[in-house]
């Protein structure tokens, strides 16, 4: 018998646009990712989906429900938001931001949902305190681990070690494909040379990119530091985006050096930028970063997450993630038996 | 981010000593009504002070002012709150070019102790 393979999936999130823009309500994207066979697994953003989140009403839970049996979804992740910001005059203390995720995570555990994305701004004090929580409602806390952070940030090597002590399955990693980019995509450069931006400037910020693989740096510090490249080249208005995209991300790990957490990985986000014509992504490895999770034994979801959008508003996104999947699965068939679309 | 919806397309609607429109979060996900750290308003080039908007929401009505405390009154993404903006003798029927700059805390992205404010701008010409 062979080993069990991930399964495809996918988070709403990658139609943010449609749905920001009215042209699909929630339920209409549960529908509609459904019928284009974008799953099984289907992750959703509390906050992004459902009005009152996380003290939402029976109505909007119970028809959310329904259409997930109706159309054959398998929840897969709800994603949390550890908002340490949420009050205007100051931040809230261990014990508020504990109480605040423990009602998240109390919300995934109504809906079914089997793991809840949390962020760094839960301190390894905050998730140990949350951990009885989380294993007596069996919600996984699920951190997430997104460019331009590595398995090896400090904060994520604290994490490590907490999670080594506690030794809890209900304690894990949601790696990001995003972490593990070979550059910034064309689609970046496409869409800001046509707004105007100068050759010479994309080209500095590629190699600017290039030159940051090879050490260690903090995001905010370097961020500004693209800022001023993009300024002092005339970039006008689209100098911070052009920053955050390009640092915020597109990661530059090893996509091997997943294998390091691979044990402890609950849930992942297959992130990606554009799937061309030919089908393939050009800065996201797909295929090697699936043969980790494959050599690794993962045998959980991968979440589609498109988000070329931030830059590329007129793309379909329905289409990118169908092409993504399609690239998912050619990758998976290599380790396996066909998978089910 | 998703700054083509700050202004609600057709919202801008004119009234004897005023004029409304529809303002929509540039984010992809609900926020607290505490995150809205500033709106500046401006048709057809003339600033309205910001300490005379209203914005009204879910049945309420509000000044900025009375934000900050509201940490638990949340905004979902989805809808669009009205403004109303104070103007001597209203608007004219027809087009006005309405602009509008939002700016929001994020509340997960902190660096150094402090929080993310996103400000975004929307400029449309809207008929009334």
């Amino acid at each position: 018998m062979t080993a069990a393979l991930p399964k495809l999936g996918v988070t709403l999130y990658s139609f943010t646009p449609d749905f920001h823009a009215g042209r699909y309500t929630f339920e209409d994207l549960v529908v509609e990712a459904a019928q284009r066979g974008l799953g099984p697994g289907l992750e959703v953003i509390g906050f992004q989906s459902f009005r009152g989140f996380p003290h939402m009403s029976r109505e909007i839970e119970t028809r959310f429900l329904r259409l997930v049996d109706e159309h054959g979804w398998e929840l897969a992740c709800l994603d949390g938001n550890v908002d340490v910001a949420v009050r205007a005059d100051r931040l809230l203390d261990e014990d508020e931001l504990v109480e605040y995720m423990e009602a998240q995570l109390a919300a995934a555990a109504r809906l079914g949902f089997p793991v809840l994305r949390v962020q760094n701004q839960a301190t390894p004090a905050v998730i140990e305190r949350l951990l009885p929580a989380a294993e007596r409602l069996r919600v996984k806390l699920g951190m997430e681990i997104h460019a331009p952070e590595t398995v090896r940030s400090p904060w994520v090597l604290a994490l490590r070690e907490l999670y080594a002590q506690l030794d809890s399955p209900y304690l894990g990693f949601i790696p990001d494909f995003g972490a593990s980019t070979r550059g910034i995509s064309p689609s970046v450069f496409d869409t800001f040379r046509a707004k105007g931006v100068s050759e010479e400037l994309l080209q500095a910020i590629a190699q600017r990119w290039d030159e940051l693989g090879g050490r260690h740096f903090e995001a905010h510090e370097e961020i500004g530091n693209f800022i001023g490249l993009a300024h002092s080249m005339g970039a006008g208005d689209h100098a911070v985006n052009l920053a955050v995209f390009a640092v915020g991300i597109h990661g530059h790990q090893d996509p091997q050096a997943w294998a390091e957490i691979l044990p402890d990985v609950v849930h992942v986000h297959g992130k990606f930028f554009e799937v061309r014509d030919d089908g393939h992504e050009p800065v996201v490895p797909i295929e090697e970063l699936i043969d980790v999770l494959v050599a690794g034994g993962y045998d959980g979801y991968i979440a589609s997450e498109y988000e070329g959008w931030h830059w590329n508003t007129q793309a379909d996104a329905f289409e990118q993630v169908a092409r993504q999947q399609a690239l998912c699965r050619r990758a998976l068939e290599k380790h396996g038996s066909a998978v089910a679309r | 981010m998703l700054t083509d919806q700050v202004i609600a397309d057709g919202s801008l609607h004119g009234e004897a000593d005023a004029f409304t429109f529809g303002l929509r979060m540039p984010w992809y996900r609900a926020l607290p009504l505490s995150s809205l750290e500033g709106l500046e308003v401006r048709i057809d080039g003339s600033a309205v002070p910001s300490d005379e908007l209203r914005l009204s929401l879910e049945g309420s009505t509000y000044g900025l002012a009375d934000l900050p405390p509201l940490h638990d009154r949340w905004w979902y993404v989805a809808d669009a709150a009205e403004v109303r903006a104070p103007k001597p003798g209203g608007i004219t029927e027809g087009r006005h070019e309405l602009d509008v700059t939002i700016a929001l805390r994020i509340p997960y992205i902190v660096e150094s102790g402090h929080p993310l404010v996103m400000r975004e701008r929307c400029v449309k010409v809207l008929s009334s």
